[in-house]
């Protein structure tokens, strides 16, 4: 006969953003999409890496500047199975969040279905921003359509501090 | 160059879960079929590359738990957090050195014990992919909705090859779905991400691979067949999926160009005989046949169609019926491998290719948005 044991797994953990991301993340507190300028290739990334996608260039996380909130629809994808289950408790989610930085963080958990994943170009940017579309524009969703950011009431420098993109 | 290839294959049952087996009983049943298989004894082995993946596994460092079943107790050992069939590259380099005369090559994975979706989820980065839940399934949603914008490919292109591989599969004894579908069922099944269908998306398997790999001269000495390997190449695109052009693969193009050089294959649709890639997502296939340099940008649709790459086409792809038939995971690519050793050797009991086949190429892919991805030329 054979026996299975059920235990999960949760290991706390805490991400060092780095000056880049930290300074990406910080702009959407502050409802900015932050483009970055490529100090060798002068293209402007939106989101940025370290360094240079296409030539490698360090960024500077001082040389951006707030890009326009609207681009075109790249592509989408209406996510309709639930892959991951039912949202956990907040207490559960909480259990994850590392010991030595407990205080308020944004309880991580996938978006329930049906919701929509987008790549945006924005307006001045080289590459392509992915993030999310909901509700009514999930049938509205077209590639090549405008795109507008929608941001959330209460910003802690998160990715979803940006709730979503809209069709405008 | 030394003259370094496989010797013997197996890999085991594919089930989308194995009640029975832990995981350590999988592996250890490959390696013993492929030692019988070979007519070795585990201390003949000189070496053993292992493949698997921590979060599939539930344990970090997952070689340390299995060294036992694996063969590998006193013997030099590495593990690839990839695909197995990354492990197989891995051998080849280090048989090349002539060090060696031989390795086990082995890979496991059963994902049933842990949950697709999170593990591929927890392969994003936390800050701009993770929080959108963004999986496998999601990811390569994104990437057809782009290849289809760009040529014009529709949902019953993607079924089309979902048809070709299920009905390849129904005639292979030892693949996981062996029955054919229609193509008005593959686009009547759920939509799991648009406009990926459940019937367009590789099945959950749980399964392990393994082959072993000797010099020419070892093989000789010991009376073996080899199937060579005439060329390896390997290549990673950029990671975050908005910095690529994702209607094709920039990774597989410099894999393919890198296999081909070192088997100097100039015209590959003429000078190999067949293929066995991983397409985990019907739409890998068509990408793939363009990227692998086996017609232009936007033509895969027509090859599908022409006939060529089906089971009597001038250049059959997947006559195993490919992953969309089993998909085992850290081991679809390396069963790859063992399917066109199969064909190679006229093993392929009840699929064989009705012509003859001496060349083939054998693809692998890793990561999400096809990041990464392997091509190896066989031969005998
Ligand atoms: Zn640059």
């Amino acid at each position: 006969m054979s026996r299975v044991l059920d235990w999960d797994i949760t290991v706390p953990f805490r991400w060092t953003c780095g000056p880049v991301y930290g300074r990406f993340l910080g702009g959407l507190k502050e409802k900015q999409l932050l483009g970055f300028e490529c100090p060798r290739c002068q293209e402007v990334y939106c989101p940025p890496q370290d360094i240079c996608p296409r030539c490698g260039g360090d960024f500077d996380p001082e040389q951006c500047r707030p890009l326009g909130e609207e681009g075109d629809l790249v592509s989408f994808t209406v996510v309709e199975a639930n892959l991951f289950g039912p949202r956990p408790d907040d207490e559960y989610l909480r259990r994850r969040i590392h010991p030595a930085d407990l205080g308020e963080h944004p309880l991580l958990w996938p978006p329930d279905p049906p919701y929509a994943i987008v790549m945006v170009r924005l307006d001045g940017a080289a590459n392509n921003f992915l993030h999310l579309a909901r509700g009514e524009d999930l049938s509205r969703l077209q590639v090549g359509c405008r795109m507008r950011a929608v941001w959330k009431e209460e910003r802690e420098g998160f990715l979803l501090d940006l709730d979503r993109f809209t069709v405008l | 160059m030394k003259e370094v290839g496989i010797i013997a294959w197996a890999h085991s049952e594919f089930s989308p879960r194995n009640e029975g087996m832990s995981r350590n009983e999988l592996l250890y049943q490959v390696t013993k079929k492929v030692l019988e298989e070979a007519g070795m004894e585990i201390g003949q082995i000189d070496m053993v590359i292992s493949a698997s993946c921590d979060t599939v596994d539930g344990t970090s460092i997952s070689n340390a738990y299995v060294v036992d079943e694996m063969g590998a107790y006193m013997k030099e050992e590495s593990k690839v957090e990839e695909d197995g069939a990354y492990a197989l590259a891995y051998a080849y380099y280090r048989l090349l050195t002539g060090q060696y005369n031989n390795c086990l090559v082995v890979s496991h994975g059963k994902i049933s014990d842990s949950a697709p979706a999170f593990y591929t989820n927890m392969s994003c980065d936390p800050f701009l992919l993770r929080p959108l839940g963004l999986t496998g399934e999601s990811a390569a949603a994104l990437q057809a909705r782009v290849y289809a914008h760009r040529f014009g490919a529709t949902e019953e292109d993607f079924a089309a090859v979902a048809v070709k591989n299920r009905r390849l599969g129904s005639i292979n004894p030892h693949t996981q779905l062996k029955s054919p579908v229609t193509l008005e069922e593959v686009l009547a099944s759920p939509v799991v991400a648009s406009p990926l269908r459940e019937l367009t998306t590789a099945p959950v398997t749980d399964g392990a691979a393994a082959v072993i790999m000797a010099t020419g001269e070892y093989a000789r000495e010991r009376g073996k067949d080899l199937v060579r390997v005439e060329g390896i190449g390997f290549s990673q695109d950029l990671y975050y999926p908005g910095n690529k052009d994702l209607s094709t693969s920039a990774s597989a193009k410099a894999a393919a160009a890198m296999a081909y050089r070192e088997a100097q294959v100039k015209d590959p649709l003429r000078e190999l005989d067949f293929a066995e890639i991983t397409e985990q997502h019907a739409f890998y296939e068509l990408l793939l046949y363009e990227a692998l340099g086996w017609c232009g940008p936007g033509e895969g649709r027509r090859l599908l169609a022409e006939g060529v790459t089906d089971r009597e086409g001038e250049f059959p792809v997947n006559p195993s019926g490919g992953a969309l038939c089993a998909n085992p995971v850290m081991s679809a690519g390396l069963v790859r491998v063992v399917e066109c050793c199969r064909q190679l050797t006229g093993t392929a009991e009840g699929y064989q290719l009705p012509k003859p086949v001496r060349r083939a190429l054998a693809h692998a892919c890793s990561g999400l948005f096809l990041q990464s991805n392997l091509a190896i030329i066989l031969g005998i």
